[in-house]
């Protein structure tokens, strides 16, 4: 169930991020993905709120800073059904 | 880490120095696509300026100006203010300027948004904090949207930017809405 999240997260980063999912890992991050600028790293929240239908806090959104802390941060947001 | 008002988990927020004043701060408010959409942006800043300024912080209760500084190496990256407080019906103005342009991939402006609504909702106790913002500045709406700043209404082509009419979109967020997302 984790990596129907993971997918749906990489196809998040991949639109706002104009990159292949391929190219995106754990590790995937403002120093590793170029077109990572301020105003998609914004579009990139946002996204993920609307297709997870969940409202970050203020200390979620300072955490989304890498593929892995997204992971943790949505895992922890969402209902076990809805994984 | 020096002089700390309120700490986060990539940077922390503290009042400006006379270093941050002689450093790079003037030259950011003088580069043409950072000043692009400030009000102050079309006029070319100084470090005799930037000094007054600093200098005016001392005394003023109606604007709190803090320098964001990266944990990591003390680097001063950027400002963020809370300006035109009005303490009787409690609201402030909020904006924010990241400089250093290698640091300027919304990781540090979004925290340091959070940590100075932080501060204005719980430590100044504000009912409200307003924004403005030139419709064509995509990053300041893109930021007062992540942060669910609602929109009050559009100043329609009020601001000239590159010979263009453009509107001005004004927002705010008040301290409930804030407190339930955050509580």
């Amino acid at each position: 169930m984790h990596n129907k999240v993971e997918d749906r997260i990489k196809n998040i980063m991949s639109a706002v991020f104009e990159i292949s999912t391929g190219e995106i890992n754990d590790e995937s991050s403002p120093d590793t993905i170029e077109s990572w600028d301020s105003l998609k790293h914004m579009n990139m929240v946002v996204a993920l709120e609307e297709e997870f239908n969940v409202q970050f806090t203020d200390d979620n959104i300072t955490e989304l800073i890498n593929m892995k802390l997204i992971k943790v941060v949505l895992l922890e947001r969402l209902p076990a059904d809805r994984l | 880490m020096y002089n700390p008002y309120i700490i986060g988990k990539q940077i922390y927020l503290r009042h400006p120095t006379e270093e941050d004043a002689k450093g790079k701060w003037h030259e950011w408010l003088s580069d043409e696509n950072t000043a692009k959409f400030l009000d102050t942006g079309f006029w070319p800043n100084s470090k005799e300026l930037q000094l007054d300024f600093y200098n005016s912080l001392h005394d003023d209760r109606t604007k709190l100006v803090l320098s964001i500084v990266l944990l990591s190496n003390d680097q001063h990256i950027g400002v963020i203010s809370l300006s035109n407080i009005n303490w009787m019906h409690r609201y402030a103005t909020i904006g924010i300027l990241i400089g250093e342009k290698n640091y300027n991939k919304g990781i540090y402006a979004t925290e340091a948004y959070a940590l100075i609504l932080k501060i204005a909702f719980l430590r100044l106790n504000l009912l409200n904090v307003k924004a403005t913002y030139c419709k064509a500045n995509q990053n300041s709406g893109a930021i007062l949207k992540l942060f669910k700043f609602k929109v009050a209404g559009i100043y329609e082509n009020m601001m000239l930017i590159d010979g263009q009419q453009e509107d001005e979109v004004i927002t705010y967020l008040d301290r409930q809405s804030w407190l339930k997302r955050n509580g």
